[in-house]
């Protein structure tokens, strides 16, 4: 009896409070927890920012938001699951150079739609690649010095990547189409068996995400030779940028946070204001720095344009390597 | 001495009772995560990654290392138990662990994984404290041709985890690497049997594979018979080892540890070859060779070892490379990065505290772990006295929570229903499931490997036997092979003729 | 003369034949290229040819060598599709129904694949497995799944 009273009691609040809801989305949004969807495994760099941020949104905004991995395909997988997601601003997601600029053109089909898309919030940061050389097998000093030497023997020198279409990988077919020089591309699964090759010396060079390339540039195993952001690394100051020597020359790996496509306009500014406020915090600006990243934090229109502009130029790269469509 | 003092520094760190405190639950955790089937250390890492940010380095590491560990243990434990492989590891552990447990011996049997895990871990630890930068001076000569031959090598040797016929083993073995094959071509990013199914793209999980195979197929093997035979385990006789258990199982730690030392350096599949390996050649050279596959204790013994001695030494490349081995180091140079810290040559310099505390630690873990462990050998083999129709439907309600904890997704919880029943099928047809998942695990990297080689060399098939140390790998894989067809090929034509 | 003396090896070889068959089949568009310039269809092709070689290795065995007699099994229909049903349902269920309602009704229907099975027994079997399950996943390990999901009336959506 007593249960069947509650149960009645907690139904009609529910309902009650199902009528109201709809009336005043942004204000009191969010009234429960919020999912993040990082479409990549825990413990990568996209997991990294997306659970700094989501701490930071819970502590702000008073709800949980719990991060929730769903890997696969390239982060295909998740961004499908947020795809499909409602709309109503309790579902947000991670995405990447890779999942939401590059898969675009390189996937002939993708587990959602691709001219709906998604609405992005905030670019989060921005990853600078660096490209580095085995000292012992290529006696290169500079970018001038490895273009002259790969125009010299063309074919005979490899680099590695993460996998095919990464940013890492196409930052190489960057180098071959704009340098105009003929070089192997060897993939790996993942860029720690490609970076522990290139030590070894068993492949002559590659780009990396900058972290943990730069430990191996301090301890003397590997030559940093450029980094391709616009700007200088922090982790690496000495280093050039690439696009002092091919203009315009810029290869990074971003990670930015978005909603579904559909979500009310409300929610979207609301939580694109947050998040860019969380960027703008000097402890957060010090962590992602500390990572090796440039925060960034910039408003939807903006990053909007900027994913506008890096789709466009991957699928130009994607199409002048003659990367087959998967 | 050098050494001792950076031991002496280690052992600060490591036994600071708030490093002790959080070793032990890692330990704890992990093996509670290995005995759930599915949940590994990488789903148990990964989840508990956000914990450890509001600590310190040390002791975030230490507990995940802790977990790591652990969760290898906790793997063995449901392999003999329920022939439930939770690891790729422990799949050969399951072999002769499950028919110690059927037997009535399933004490001494997880009484040998202990131990042997400890010796083995004790050994490693060690070597790690003397010799990680010159054993990872090894990991970098293994480039891709190597590891093409090794992986040969270890294919060749799967065979022996079959006790039936050879002929039949092969086809598991090839049958396992063209399921490896199912994803993401790795060369040239085309889809390879996916049907167009997202989750495919990466290829089908392991858990997934050998819970279906294993687990619930066993349920379907017991089940069947449950008319005839009283299901389950006979009734338990000793737990602890007696003198003759511990007599027969001291030649298999010792090769077990050496073995899994050695090939745990290897980053990208090094630890798992260990325990096949070790069981391989047990099986070759044990005087009880008729015993393998029906309950030998030197089949739990020498897998275990090498298991965990790998498991230690893998962080080898890791601690002095700055370069993980595999996705568990991967998650700890994840956590390590998150905690200001990124792993790189200089790690042993620019962080002592943290390099030997975690080294002193590992050691302090396995003897947690011991500790822990020896005495829930009696609840966990009173568990098995809990009546079939009980556990059964427990164990299949764990499977599929751990298949779904994978991904986070249902789609492996329908690839582990698929599997049991390729698995029953094979079962009726008298097919050995090991080899399969030795195939289905060494599969992509040797194709990888091989292709990657290829590539390196411009096409040149000669960069096979132009390294000393690939060419070794292939002519051992030689003698192997001739090992073991010159027996089976003997005895066919012998029953040939007696008919 | 030629005569079937290991029915089951004869099966099991025309079986690891037919996979082969259908790895070359699903695998037809793959580009195989040559032992030089692998295209990813190489090494599936290449697996699937020999595959199909030891299949008939073993048929020919199976009609050289005597099998072993052993008795017929039973097969127990009931128990195996209970049995492989079950997950299948939980995955079908567990996203609208949550992880409490699957797991009760997935415990109790599964539990009589076993002939012992009673229904109170099941019944509280399956609600121990509910609770413990949800305490022990989204709790202590919070994994995200939800105790109970939006098929629920009113306690749905809520955790």
């Amino acid at each position: 009896m007593m249960l069947k009273r509650l149960f009645k009691a907690a139904a009609l609040a529910a309902s009650v409070y199902a009528a109201l809801a709809p009336t005043s989305h942004a204000d009191d949004y969010p009234s429960k927890t919020v999912t993040v969807i990082v479409p990549f495994a825990a413990g990568g760099n996209t997991d990294a920012f997306g659970r700094l941020v989501a701490e930071q949104l819970d502590k702000r905004l008073g709800q949980r938001f719990i991060v929730e991995n769903k890997p696969g395909a390239g982060g295909n997988v998740g961004l499908g699951d947020l795809a499909r997601a409602a709309p109503d601003g309790y579902t947000i997601g991670m995405g990447t150079v890779s999942s939401n600029a590059i898969n675009q053109t390189l996937f002939k089909s993708l587990p959602y739609d691709k001219e709906k898309g998604f609405a992005p919030l905030s670019l989060i940061a921005i990853l600078p690649n660096v490209l580095v050389v085995n000292s012992e097998k290529l006696p290169v000093n500079s970018v001038e010095e490895l273009i002259e030497l790969l125009k010299k023997e063309p074919g005979k020198h490899t680099y590695a990547s993460s996998g095919v279409g990464t940013s890492i990988h196409l930052a190489g077919e960057l180098l071959a189409t704009k340098a105009g020089v003929k070089i192997t591309h060897v993939p790996y699964k993942g860029s720690s068996q490609a970076i522990m090759d290139v030590v070894a010396g068993h492949i002559d060079f590659m780009f990396d995400n900058i972290p943990t390339a730069a430990q191996q540039v301090k301890a003397g195993k590997l030559r940093a030779l450029a980094v391709t952001s616009l700007d200088k690394a922090s982790l690496l100051p000495d280093v050039p940028t690439m696009d002092s020597v091919i203009p315009g020359f810029e290869a990074t790996s971003w990670h930015g946070i978005f909603a579904p496509a559909g979500t009310p306009p409300e929610i979207l500014e609301k939580l694109s204001k947050e998040v860019q406020a969380i960027l703008h915090e000097p402890e957060m600006k010090a962590k992602i720095e500390g990572m090796g990243a440039t925060p960034v934090g910039n408003t939807s229109e903006e990053f909007a344009s900027f994913i506008k502009d890096e789709t466009a130029k991957w699928a130009e790269v994607i199409k002048a390597a003659n990367i087959p469509l998967q | 001495m050098d050494i001792f003092s950076d031991l002496w520094l280690g052992a600060t760190t490591a036994f600071q009772p708030i490093n002790l405190a959080y070793g032990f639950v890692g330990c704890l955790l992990g093996t509670a995560i290995g005995v759930l089937p599915g949940l590994g250390p990488t789903a148990t890492i990964a989840m508990l990654l956000p914990i450890t940010f509001g600590l310190q380095p040390e002791s975030a590491l230490i507990m995940l290392a802790g977990i790591f560990y652990g969760a290898q243990y906790g793997g063995s434990t449901t392999a003999i138990l329920i022939n439930l492989p939770g690891e790729s590891s422990s799949v050969v552990t399951a072999i002769d662990g499950y028919q110690m447990a059927r037997k009535g011996r399933a004490g001494p049997a997880l009484a040998t994984a202990a131990l042997g895990s400890f010796f083995a871990g004790t050994v490693a630890t060690v070597l790690l404290a003397v010799a990680a930068p010159p054993l990872a001076a090894v990991a970098l000569e293994f480039g891709p041709a190597e590891y093409f031959s090794l992986m040969i090598l270890g294919l060749v040797a799967s065979v022996a985890l079959a006790s039936g016929s050879l002929s039949k083993a092969f086809a598991m073995i090839v049958f396992g690497l063209l399921l490896g094959s199912i994803g993401t071509d790795v060369e040239s990013g085309t889809p390879r049997y996916v049907f167009d199914v997202p989750q495919l793209y990466d290829g089908l999980n392991f858990v997934a594979v050998s819970m279906g195979i294993f687990g619930i197929c066993e349920i379907l093997r017991n089940l069947e018979h449950e008319q005839e035979r009283s299901v389950g385990v006979k009734k338990v006789t000793g737990l602890m080892l007696n003198r003759d258990d511990f007599r027969r199982i001291r030649g298999p730690v010792l090769r077990g540890t050496a073995l899994g030392s050695l090939l745990g350096v290897l980053p990208g599949g090094g630890a798992m070859l260990a325990s096949f390996a070790a069981y391989a050649m047990e099986k070759r050279v044990s005087p009880n060779r008729a015993e393998f596959g029906k309950g030998a204790i030197e089949g739990v013994a020498a897998p275990e070892a090498a298991n965990n001695a790998g498991a230690q030494t893998s962080f080898i490349p890791m601690l002095t490379l700055g370069i993980p081995g595999n996705p568990v180091m991967a998650l700890m140079v994840g956590a390590m990065i998150l905690q200001g810290i990124t792993p790189g040559p200089n790690v042993i310099s620019d962080e002592p505290a943290l390099f030997w505390g975690m080294i002193v630690s590992m050691w302090s873990g396995n003897l947690m772990l011991v500790i822990l462990n020896l005495p829930l050998i009696g609840l966990w083999v009173r568990m098995l006295t809990i009546p079939y129709h009980l556990l059964f439907p427990a164990i299949i309600g764990f499977c599929c929570i751990g298949a779904y904890s994978i991904n986070n997704s249902v789609f492996d919880v329908f690839i582990m229903a698929g599997f049991s029943v390729i698995g029953f099928a094979l079962s009726k047809l008298r097919f050995e499931p090991a080899p399969l998942l030795l195939g289905f695990i060494l599969g992509p990297m040797l194709e990888e490997n091989l292709r990657r080689a290829m590539l390196i060399s411009q096409g040149d098939p000669t960069v096979f036997v132009r390294s000393p140390l690939s060419l070794a790998l292939l002519v051992a894989a030689m003698i192997v092979l001739a090992l073991v067809l010159a027996p089976s090929i003997s005895r066919k034509r012998d029953e040939a003729f007696t008919e | 003369m030629l005569q079937i003396r290991n029915g089951r090896d004869f099966i099991g070889g025309l079986g690891m034949i037919l996979v082969s068959l259908l790895f070359i089949w699903f695998g037809r568009d793959l580009e195989v290229g040559n032992s030089f310039q692998m295209g990813p269809g190489y090494f599936p092709t290449m697996l699937s040819l020999l595959l199909v070689a030891i299949g008939l290795i073993i048929i020919v065995q199976s009609l050289v060598v005597m099998g072993k007699d052993e008795p017929a099994e039973p097969a127990n229909w009931k128990a195996f599709g209970l049995v492989i049903l079950a997950p299948i349902f939980f995955g079908l269920a567990m996203p609208g129904l949550g992880l409490a309602p699957t797991m009760l009704a997935m415990i109790v229907a599964v539990s009589f694949a076993s002939k012992y099975a009673s229904w109170r027994r099941s019944v509280a079997l399956g609600l121990f497995m509910a609770v413990c399950s949800v305490v022990l996943f989204t709790r202590l390990l919070s994994l995200p799944v939800s105790a109970f999901a939006p098929w629920i009336p009113i306690l749905g959506g809520a955790g």
